[in-house]
């Protein structure tokens, strides 16, 4: 729902910008291509004139044109050169009739005809400015009020789909619980039944460790929901320093059963805020699979920086797929105790803190550098 | 020992009541809010096993019921639930323990039994079984009145076998028990066969009686 939210969010402060620069930029546009279009039309006026004037006998006065049409004035000019280049200007007129305020462009321009020099001035009327302001207006807000109409609409939706299955993932991992606590409290009961073959209690011992797995595997989604769900939203200063060395002490077996060489390096003291839970998970995770992923002998070494800390250890000498390394059930094969959540649930917590989190191989090492 | 398990999934409380009674535990049940206030107001119990989701009401308000009728038994939450709130105002509503659902009938066992010691009054901090004395205060372990030198890990395991002795206690029950959240770190089961060859090896050193079984393909036993 969050990110719903968000989406619809950024959607709309991207509308009101894209309005914001595209309302002057569309009137801007539109009235340069009206006003050229006005200008062409007047040359074009103006060059018919000309020969319409050059065509008619000397004895009739080119003057008489300003009677016939409102929008020519002709006048004799002897200062004007053949020349002059033509001008072209807008200008504002009061129409009574209409009671408003009426912008024309206007083109000057000089003709030589039958030897006498004349002024000539032709007009045109343009698109009003407040009636192009207001059509490119309506239009936006049409086009606005339609675009958020259909967002609103494939919204409700999606929302409803994905609250559907958030449900449903939620459900069925709290309701696989149950019969999973059943089917393993028989498990348990049948084995008090010995004594069996080796090959009845071996079975029956898979099948407790396939339930064990199952278990961890629901666990893992469970929490995976929780962590979308934003249900760790207690922000405390956490101390790292204590929470890697807590961590550290937990899997001391661990890490003395594969004779691991570990190195903390505390290059400064480090506070952060977050969720104590959720960091212990995520640190935790990192380590147990710097563990779990180690061999024999191998090493670990922690590096934490006041905004970083680095996690690298001995491993087998191929480097993971960083792309695909931090998505659901990714997971290396060989290994069974391993159910492939780790790293999900490590990149979400990430996620939800802002941290960014990395993965490198280099100098036969697998890296993981987390930035707070 | 009277043990009340308020469980609404029957084959679940089935199994409790099945693993428990062989343990020698008096064992009720009851199915739904309203027997679980009935059966609480009017007995008293060693320990209550109650789970929160229950037709009719919730769990925690059984416990709110009995801490105004002031009643002191000692209660386990057994609970799907898991979240960090339901822990919080449980265990501040009374409650003694939490164990989430799904669990280990070892690690329940093992649970009950250390609360039913805790909350005794004569203040019998000590488990004999025969020549082996577990002193639970001061976390040692006695032969023949003689000090074995334990880890706290050694400790443990040892402490949870005896706590269900004659059972057999699934290596993933122990390695749960024994690692916790942090059982993901180990790639088998290693780990616990050599915590348990050392428990073995230290005890029979001291003259104990080689009680640790190896049951083939399934975990471990401490019989007697």
């Amino acid at each position: 729902m969050r990110l719903i939210q968000r989406t619809i969010r950024l959607y709309s402060l991207l509308s009101f910008c894209v309005l914001a620069i595209g309302i002057p930029v569309f009137y801007v546009l539109l009235q340069t291509v009206v006003r050229q279009e006005v200008d062409e039309e007047l040359l074009v006026n103006k060059s018919q004139l000309i020969q319409r004037l050059n065509r008619q006998g000397t004895d009739r006065d080119p003057s008489q044109y300003n009677f016939l049409d409102k929008d020519i004035t002709i006048r004799l000019n002897q200062q004007v050169q053949a020349g002059d280049p033509d001008h072209f200007s807008t200008l504002a007129r009061y129409d009574s009739v209409i009671d408003e305020t009426i912008h024309m462009r206007l083109l000057k321009t000089t003709a030589i005809i039958h030897g006498n020099a004349y002024l000539i001035t032709l007009t045109a009327p343009m698109v009003d400015h407040d009636d192009l302001i207001k059509i490119v207006l309506i239009v936006q807000v049409v086009l606005l009020a339609l675009l958020f109409i259909g967002l609103w609409v494939i919204n409700k939706n999606v929302s409803a789909a994905y609250l559907l299955q958030k449900e449903f993932t939620e459900n069925a991992a709290h309701e696989m619980q149950t019969p999973l606590a059943v089917f393993q409290s028989k498990l348990e009961l049948l084995m008090q039944t010995s004594p069996f073959n080796d090959t009845q209690a071996e079975l029956i011992g898979k099948m407790a460790d396939a339930s064990q797995r199952l278990n961890k595997l629901n666990k893992a989604l469970v929490l995976l929901m929780r962590i979308q769900n934003q249900q760790f939203a207690d922000v405390e200063k956490i101390d790292v320093v204590n929470v890697i060395d807590h961590l550290l002490d937990q899997y001391s077996d661990a890490i003395i059963q594969k004779n691991l060489t570990v190195t903390f390096n505390k290059l400064s003291p480090v506070k952060i805020d977050s969720n104590k839970a959720l960091m212990e998970i995520l640190l935790g995770n990192l380590l147990s699979n710097a563990i779990r992923h180690n061999f024999e002998d191998g090493s670990i070494r922690i590096q934490l920086f006041e905004k970083e800390v680095i996690i690298e250890n001995s491993g087998p000498a191929k480097a993971l797929n960083a792309v695909k390394l931090f998505k659901r059930f990714q997971k290396d094969s060989i290994n069974q105790n391993s159910i492939g959540l780790g790293l999900e649930i490590i990149d979400k917590i990430c996620t939800l803190n802002h941290f960014t989190l990395k993965y490198h191989y280099a100098d036969q090492k697998h890296i993981f550098v987390i930035r707070f | 020992m009277k043990i009340l398990i308020i469980e609404d999934e029957i084959e679940l409380s089935v199994s409790i009541v099945t693993y428990l009674s062989a343990e020698g535990y008096l064992c009720e049940v009851a199915y739904t809010y309203q027997e679980a206030l009935n059966k609480t107001e009017q007995f008293d119990y060693d320990c209550i096993l109650l789970d929160i989701t229950l037709p009719g009401g919730n769990g925690l308000k059984v416990l709110e019921g009995k801490k105004a009728n002031h009643t002191a038994d000692g209660v386990i939450i057994i609970s799907a639930k898991n979240s960090i709130e339901d822990r919080i105002s449980g265990l501040n509503l009374g409650a003694d323990d939490y164990l989430a659902k799904p669990f280990h009938l070892s690690e329940l066992s093992a649970r009950i039994a250390a609360l039913i010691r805790r909350r005794r009054f004569d203040g019998n901090k000590v488990i004999v079984v025969n020549e082996l004395t577990i002193d639970l205060q001061g976390k040692t372990i006695h032969v023949y009145n003689k000090n074995v030198d334990l880890t706290k890990k050694e400790f443990d395991l040892l402490l949870y076998l005896v706590s269900n002795k004659n059972r057999v206690v699934s290596r993933n029950a122990l390695a749960e028990h024994l690692s916790g959240e942090h059982s993901e770190a180990f790639n088998n089961f290693d780990f616990i066969y050599t915590h348990i060859k050392n428990v073995k090896r230290k005890l029979v050193a001291a003259g104990c009686r080689d009680y640790i079984r190896s049951m083939y393909g399934m975990g471990y036993k401490f019989a007697i």
